[in-house]
């Protein structure tokens, strides 16, 4: 697993470190096509500090962050890991059957008779959602940036089978300026992060392909937006979506919130649930003699409650003067007996170029690479382009000294410092295969 | 005795119901039974324990058809035994038993039955005892058996059941 991050103090305040919540870009990487090296692209996300020192509370600018690509091949050194939490337990299945039989024994004049009865019945669709911001910080944009780009996490927190409708908001009150909606993608291909293009994750159109997930599934989604030129730095936007249970849709006949029509907690839809029989649990099922409808009822749950709403959530994009592109490629490699293939011993050249986008400044600017288990950093390989005075990039690292460049453990850190753009750096070290 | 005073309205329709099986009991008896006996009929019923507010903003809990069960709710299983028969059942042999619904637990403390010893299982009815004997082996150690590892439970009514009379006993649920 490679992480990324990239780091750009405020103007006021100290370095600081991505918060813990920072969601790092992970991915596998492994060959990319026979005979070629390796590639894959990494996430470099903005952070806006909070601002340690005289103003603990002003907003500070932040570096913008863009994906810039994201290749990703399942291969030899590990499998994608898309860094989501696993949801909770939902419970039993929409469309289960429970079954009950009692006996009674009963004796007359000494001899022993029994009865039974039966009573069961379905459990219904609880309709319930998380829809969650997956970005921790405000997303840096440049104005008249073009598909800037959110990502959301999209749990179904009920217990059955349904489909969502997602709606993208971006006119949202309190903010300084609106985004323009450009595009929504399903992660659809397996490879985390977005992918355009052919091969690469799915255009989302509602009603169309309405994401189905079943019970505890989630799903990555990324909302694209354009962001409008005249902007001044710090102007922030807000941008909402929301996912609503397909079913709630088919009952109500809105899937606007605020409409009066919307659902309230507890509002049940009779037949619109799953299928009675087809709850994910062992058991007799006999439908026919038991059930009125073939579908269980289905309800509205707590995640669309409007004081306590889990089907929305929001982030901002956040106007800054400058940018950060960042892209690792796997450029060469080199077995033990002098070919190109990917095996126990062999060296691969990584190179990550750091491209600092737009007219303005960026302070204490540190790029940190963590190296996964599967290699072992290659000593004295690293080398930089672009490296501030002070800063050799040598193995040692001195944390509290002038040097911060160097291998921390198994992570690359390499200290640019203040940075002003347009500007283009370049990290380069090996790793060995282990 | 008639076991219809404390339930004068419910015996009442009982009774009149009794009746007609009796007569009917008696034609089919004629073909094959060669004797009057009893006979205890079983009502199962599941509903659902609903909370809902009232006008005062209390919330209150009432029983309604289980047509709306979502993981979570509580629910709970009525039976009803009721000797339609002539003769009277012997005392202390009426046991009833009952397996806790799959994807169900037992919520501690419901189960309900007058007259009757209340027993709990925790290896699927091989085994029943009072909640305080019912131990569990966990890594080598015993520990009390919570309600939740019950898997069945008994009643055992004392008296005798006399033709007409009837019982309930109840125990509630939470949906897994």
């Amino acid at each position: 697993m490679k992480r990324l991050a990239c780091h750009r103090d405020g103007r006021r305040g100290r370095p600081e470190w991505l918060p813990a919540r920072s969601r790092d870009f992970t991915q596998a990487l492994g060959p990319q096509g026979s005979g070629h090296g390796w590639q894959y692209g990494q996430r470099c996300i903005a952070a806006r500090p909070s601002g340690a020192g005289n103003s603990p509370s002003a907003p500070a600018s932040c570096l913008l962050a863009r994906v810039m690509h994201a290749f990703l091949r399942v291969g030899l050194l590990g499998a994608a890991l898309l860094g989501s939490t696993q949801a909770h337990a939902i419970g039993t299945g929409a469309g289960v059957q429970v079954p009950n039989s009692v006996t009674i024994e009963y004796d007359q004049s000494g001899v022993t008779r029994q009865a039974t009865a039966s009573a069961t019945f379905f459990v219904d669709e609880l309709l319930d959602v998380s829809l969650t911001s997956s970005d921790a910080s405000s997303i840096g944009v440049l104005a008249g940036q073009v598909a800037a780009l959110q990502q959301y996490t999209l749990t179904n927190l009920g217990n059955g089978t349904e489909a969502f409708r997602l709606t993208v908001d971006t006119a949202l009150a309190a903010d300084d300026f609106d985004a323009t909606f450009n595009q929504l993608f399903l992660e659809t291909n397996g490879q985390s992060g977005l992918q355009t293009g052919p091969g690469g994750d799915d255009i989302y159109v509602a009603g169309t392909n309405d994401p189905l997930l079943t019970a505890d599934e989630q799903l990555t989604i990324y909302v694209a937006a354009d962001i409008p030129s005249g902007l001044a730095i710090d102007d922030v936007a807000l941008l909402s979506v929301r996912a609503i249970a397909a079913t709630i849709i088919a009952g109500a006949g809105t899937d606007d919130p605020l409409q009066a029509a919307f659902p309230a907690v507890g509002t049940s839809f009779a037949g619109l649930g799953d299928a009675a029989g087809t709850g994910s649990s062992a058991g007799t099922v006999n439908v026919a003699s038991t059930a009125s409808s073939v579908n269980v009822a289905a309800m509205v749950g707590v995640s669309y409650d409007p004081a306590t709403p889990l089907y929305t959530d929001q982030h901002d994009f956040l106007v800054n003067d400058v940018g950060l592109a960042i892209t690792k490629t796997a450029f060469a490699v080199a077995d033990p007996t002098g070919g190109s293939t990917v095996v126990s011993g062999s060296v691969v050249s990584y190179r990550v170029a750091v491209d600092i986008v737009g007219g303005g400044a960026a302070q204490e600017l540190v790029i940190t690479d963590p190296i996964p288990d599967e290699l072992q950093y290659a000593p004295n390989s690293l080398s930089v382009v672009g490296l501030p005075a002070g800063e050799d990039a040598d193995d040692d690292l001195v944390p509290a000294g002038v040097d911060n460049t160097g291998i921390n453990g198994e992570t690359v850190e390499v200290t640019f410092g203040d940075v002003t753009g347009p500007l283009s750096l370049t990290i380069e070290y090996q790793a060995i295969v282990q | 005795m008639p076991a219809s005073k404390g339930f004068p309205t419910l015996i009442n329709a009982i009774s009149r119901f009794s009746s007609l099986l009796v007569g009917t009991f008696v034609v089919t008896a004629a073909l094959a039974a060669p004797q009057a006996m009893a006979r205890v009929e079983l009502v199962n019923e599941v509903h659902k324990v609903d909370r809902y507010v009232d006008e005062e903003g209390r919330v209150q809990r009432r029983l309604v058809e289980p047509n709306q069960v979502v993981p979570g709710d509580e629910l709970r299983y009525s039976v009803r035994f009721t000797n339609t028969g002539v003769e009277s059942v012997d005392a202390g042999s009426v046991v009833i038993t009952n397996p806790i619904p799959g994807n169900t637990e037992y919520l501690e403390g419901t189960a309900i039955g007058e007259a009757a010893d209340i027993l709990y299982s925790i290896d699927a009815g091989a085994q029943f005892g009072k909640p305080t004997s019912l131990r569990i082996e966990e890594n080598g150690s015993e520990a009390p058996a919570n309600a939740s590892d019950y898997t069945t439970i008994r009643w055992v009514y004392a008296p005798s059941l006399a033709p007409g009379a009837t019982g309930t006993v109840s125990f509630n649920v939470r949906l897994k």
